[in-house]
């Protein structure tokens, strides 16, 4: 108490001391990053690199962040700007604005390309020999994804607190796509047109009792993606139709879609009393989209229902599709003692979707019946969870329970397949859980968790169904200079059902180390993985069932080192590599080396080397090396 | 009529308790103040007053006016008459369950944490203080008190782009824990996580959710309609002819998320094994086990470059509107 005291007398001399002149804080802080890259040594498929990596050259501004907190102001407390990577394919744009417990508004903008042509996905004409396109996709996309969001928060932190918000995701771009008329497959030019507005609002309430969240939002979307084909194309059937090539002139193909999209949700936190805690939600949606679809033809075109062949098709369709789903949730915590904590957790989803097309034709000129089809699906899932966790003591907490799911589904039956127009599937499957978590002092930490599943009604033949699944980690800080992860997982899966007989697994071991002094840091990560599947299929023409065996060994090794040098300079290097055997062998390597030099006060500069390259044994052609120099200024404020 | 009065005011009975006005928390023995601390703990308390936290100082609706330390640390003065540590709430040094008591004093009933219970973090007992530091936090006010891991470990910055974006700094804080999915990330056909376009937290939510992995961010995602959509928006329909996996399975079912050494982030080497795999003209002998889309591969000559790849044909494979075999 005396301590106490003339700590407390300490105090009151200094508060009545004269204060020293505070130095005044500058309310703007800005840092930009700016910088220009150059890529050498290029060699192997550009192309590869671009759906990889897809940095290129130029200047940048690889970063720049600004914050303003003027004194005094009745519009905000604080405002943020940040801005990443601009001029790269992979652009950002933020900027929040806040005024303590009177709003919050954050508005969120991102532009990722995507680009993506690798013949090893989507080329059937791969291994032919003298064809044009061996080293090209047919299924490709230069396209840009934007996304942005602005929500406004009103009285954070308050009891009572309006939220809106406005979100819009967009991808427009060209690509390549096969345009499918009966027996052939023509790669044509793509235009894709892509959008999703969504408007959202609500109310939360939060009390030291309760948070309960209502939210109403509504969303349209449109894609307007077209395909286009202007030159003689004769697609990939090698073969002819009673002696006449398929070929494809000039024809477009249109897709009008629109769409909307209401939702209402609930979210409920409640604690009651202090040995229980409750958590709900619920979810309900209804989107609908109306189709209209048009396609003009020209060529030499089988027409198959009447085995014959044509010159010109059109096609017009119109449709809709209506996907009612709702969904919730209830979880309760309860602690009927203090060290018996029991999570019961309950999950529902009903949803189905009903869709509908009718869909006209006409054949050089004559018009055929329109055909009307439609298509249905339901799927309900319900999953219980009920786990028991224990604290044995205060070092050792083990825990246990048990899951159940059960649901069932219906779709439409393949048009191939006997038994009618629609099959059932049943999902039902039990599993015991069962883990602890050991902290025998506070540097340790050892926590592992198994679930073994068994079910004897699942939705496809790849899905979990007698599956054992074990998780092991541990995190242990031998000093300050040292610490060591270490974490394994494996799941195996299998269906012995006659007809399906899956077996699959995937191992995964990995270790992190941390060594950390004054002027050196280092850490290394080295990741082993292991997937195996085997599961059969009956080859169409010989009849024979064949397994379809997918392998993937890999190893994965992450090095990084940072050494503190003269004059606040840092030198980082390392990089990480990837090389996989199997079914895909792979290689990826990514070595880096980064020096910063501050050379004055608010400035430093940046260099860095990365060399990034890929290879795969099987697919030799979509090998690529690239080496990036980036050198840049960092100014600060 | 008086059951149901007894029933009722029985049922109510809990929430009336918890209820209940708070002890006036500035009646309790043993706190010193704020000041009291200030006068060891200078730079650390002013920096924390301006901090978000900060109104807990002046806010008297939170009943910890003048004790906004004592708030989270406990009661200061027999920590400030001994002069030991021990005698104070150090919430990093503490067992997980101390440390998230005292942060869930406040936090526990709020938006942000309402699939706590059910999420895995909780599960195994990581505690906040394990990505959040009210200290120490990156100076981004965007990123809520979040841990800088690389004032830990500064090998970790060699992990981000040259420009550390906020993403970046995201990603590299949960893959201080969860090595393995930024191992996934090092494979060559991946979301662009590592070049700091995304973060983890653009798919997860680390405070918890009932979906497994703590997958999608909000509750206005579901198994059938996932947290991917969000940015695949084209995927999301509703198509007149769905495919069936997209909504029972997600896009999990044929997409390795985290990174693939396959095109497209494929699960299997080849389009046409991932199709197969289900589609394999098998019929399951028992009905029991019977399984959905067995039958539908037909007459296809696998044999032939034309069927090499089904996506060829098959381009909408996540779900026409036109076609039901997912032709055009």
């Amino acid at each position: 108490m005396k301590k106490l005291s003339l700590l407390a007398i300490i105090a009151s001399c200094l508060s009545a001391q004269e204060p020293a002149k505070p130095v005044a804080e500058n309310p703007l802080q800005m840092q930009s990053d700016i910088g220009y890259r150059m890529l050498t040594g290029q060699h192997g498929n550009i192309n590869t690199y671009r759906s990889v990596v897809n940095l290129g050259e130029g200047p940048r501004l690889l970063q720049f962040q600004s914050t303003y907190k003027p004194p005094n102001t009745k519009l905000f407390d604080e405002f943020r700007i940040h801005g990443a990577n601009w001029g790269d394919p992979l652009n950002s744009l933020q900027l929040n604005a806040e005024k303590t417990a009177v709003y919050r508004v954050n508005f969120q903008y991102r532009n990722i390309a995507y680009f993506n042509t690798l013949p090893s996905f989507a080329s059937p004409q791969l291994g032919r020999l003298g064809a044009s396109s061996y080293a090209t996709s047919q299924s490709w996309q230069d396209t840009r994804n934007r996304f942005w969001n602005l929500d406004l928060d009103l009285r954070p932190g308050r009891r009572f607190q309006p939220f809106f918000g406005v979100a819009q995701n967009t991808s427009r771009g060209l690509g390549v796509s096969p345009l499918v008329l009966d027996e052939n497959s023509y790669p044509a030019a793509s235009r894709i047109d892509t959008g999703y507005t969504v408007f959202r609002g609500g109310m939360r309430l939060e009390t030291e009792l309760l948070h309960l969240s209502l939210e109403q939002g509504g969303a349209t979307f449109h894609d307007g993606t077209s395909l286009v084909n202007n030159t003689l194309n004769f697609g990939n059937r090698e073969n002819t139709y009673f002696g006449r090539q398929l070929s494809l002139g000039d024809s477009t193909r249109l897709y009008d879609v629109t769409g909307n999209h209401l939702y209402s949700s609930a979210d409920l936190t409640i604690s009651p009393v202090s040995w229980l805690d409750l958590s709900a939600e619920y979810y309900f949606s209804q989107p609908k989209s109306e189709v209209r679809f048009n396609e003009s033809a020209r060529g030499t075109i089988l027409w198959l229902d009447s085995l014959r062949f044509v010159n010109g098709q059109q096609s017009m369709a119109t449709g809709y599709a209506n996907q009612p789903r709702t969904a919730g949730g209830l979880t309760l915590e309860i602690r009927p003692f203090s060290r018996l904590r029991i999570i019961d957790a309950w999950q529902v989803e009903h949803m189905h979707n009903a869709g509908s097309i009718s869909f006209g034709t006409t054949l050089d000129g004559r018009a055929l019946n329109p055909v009307n089809s439609n298509d249905r699906l339901v799927l309900r899932q319900n999953e219980q969870r009920l786990q028991a966790f224990f604290d044995v003591s205060k070092r050792l907490t083990v825990f246990g329970g048990h899951r159940y799911l059960w649901g069932d589904a219906e779709v439409r039956r393949a048009s191939l397949s006997p038994g009618g127009p629609r099959e059932f599937g049943y999902l039902n499957r039990h599993s015991a859980l069962a883990g602890f978590i050991y902290r025998p002092f506070s540097k340790l930490t050892v926590n592992g968790e198994t679930e073994v599943g068994r079910g004897d009604q699942t939705f496809f033949r790849t899905s979990l169904q007698n599956f054992e699944q074990m998780r092991l980690r541990g995190r242990y800080q031998l000093s300050e200079a040292w610490q060591f992860n270490a974490r394994f997982t494996r799941v195996n899966n299998a269906n012995p059902a006659p007809g399906v007989n899956l077996n699959f697994r995937n191992q995964q071991a990995n270790l992190t180390v941390q060594w950390t002094r004054k002027l050196v840091s280092v850490m290394a990560d080295y990741t082993r993985s292991a997937i195996f599947t085997n599961l059969g299929y009956l080859d169409p023409v010989t009849y024979l069932l064949e397994p379809n065996i997918y392998r993937d060994n890999a190893h994965t090794g992450t090095l990084a080192a940072d050494l503190r040098l003269p004059k606040k300079a840092t030198f980082t290097f390392g990089g990480s590599m990837f090389r996989s055997a199997g079914s895909r062998p792979s290689r990826y390597y990514q070595p880096l080396m980064r020096l910063r030099v501050p050379v004055a006060s608010g400035m430093g500069l940046l260099a860095e080397w990365r060399n990034v390259s890929m290879g795969q044994t099987f697919y030799a052609y979509e090998a690529f090396g690239v080496q990036q120099f980036t050198i840049g200024l960092r100014i600060s404020h | 009529m008086r059951i149901y009065t007894t029933t009722i005011v029985l049922l109510l009975l809990p929430f009336l308790a918890g209820a209940a006005p708070k002890k006036a928390r500035t009646d309790k023995e043993g706190y010193a103040g704020t000041e009291a601390c200030l006068v060891c703990h200078e730079d650390m308390g002013k920096a924390f007053l301006k901090s978000r936290h900060g109104v807990v100082e002046n806010d008297k609706g939170r009943g910890w006016k003048g004790q906004s330390c004592e708030s989270c640390h406990g009661p200061g003065t027999k920590h400030g008459e001994a002069a030991e540590a021990k005698f104070i709430l150090n919430h990093v040094k503490a067992s997980p369950r101390e440390a998230d008591t005292s942060c869930l004093s406040c936090h526990k009933n709020q938006a942000t944490h309402s699939g706590r219970i059910s999420g895995s973090h909780a599960k195994v007992q990581v505690a906040c203080v394990s990505c959040h530091s009210v200290h120490h936090a990156v100076n981004d006010s965007s990123l809520p008190l979040m841990r800088d891991f690389s004032e830990k470990s500064p090998a970790a910055l060699a992990r981000l782009p040259i420009a550390a974006t906020r993403p970046a700094k995201i990603t590299e804080l949960c893959t201080s824990c969860h090595a393995s999915a930024w191992a996934a990330f090092q494979r060559p056909h991946t979301h662009p996580v590592a070049q700091g376009a995304m973060s983890c937290v653009d798919c997860h939510n680390p405070h918890g959710t009932s979906r497994p992995f703590g997958l999608n961010t909000t509750a206005r995602t579901t198994n059938s309609e996932p947290g991917c959509f969000k940015c695949h928006s084209d995927k999301r329909g509703p198509f007149a002819f769905e495919h069936a996996p997209v909504r029972m399975e997600g896009c999990s079912a044929c997409h390795e998320n985290h990174g693939s050494a396959n095109p497209r982030i494929l699960n299997r080497a080849e389009v046409s094994h991932v199709c197969l795999e289900c589609h394999s003209n098998v019929p399951a002998a028992s009905n029991r086990s019977g399984t959905l889309g067995t039958v539908a591969t037909g007459f296809h000559d696998l044999r032939l470059p034309a069927y090499r790849n089904c996506t060829t044909c098959h381009t909408k494979v996540h779900g026409s509107h036109i076609n039901r075999d997912l032709l055009r």
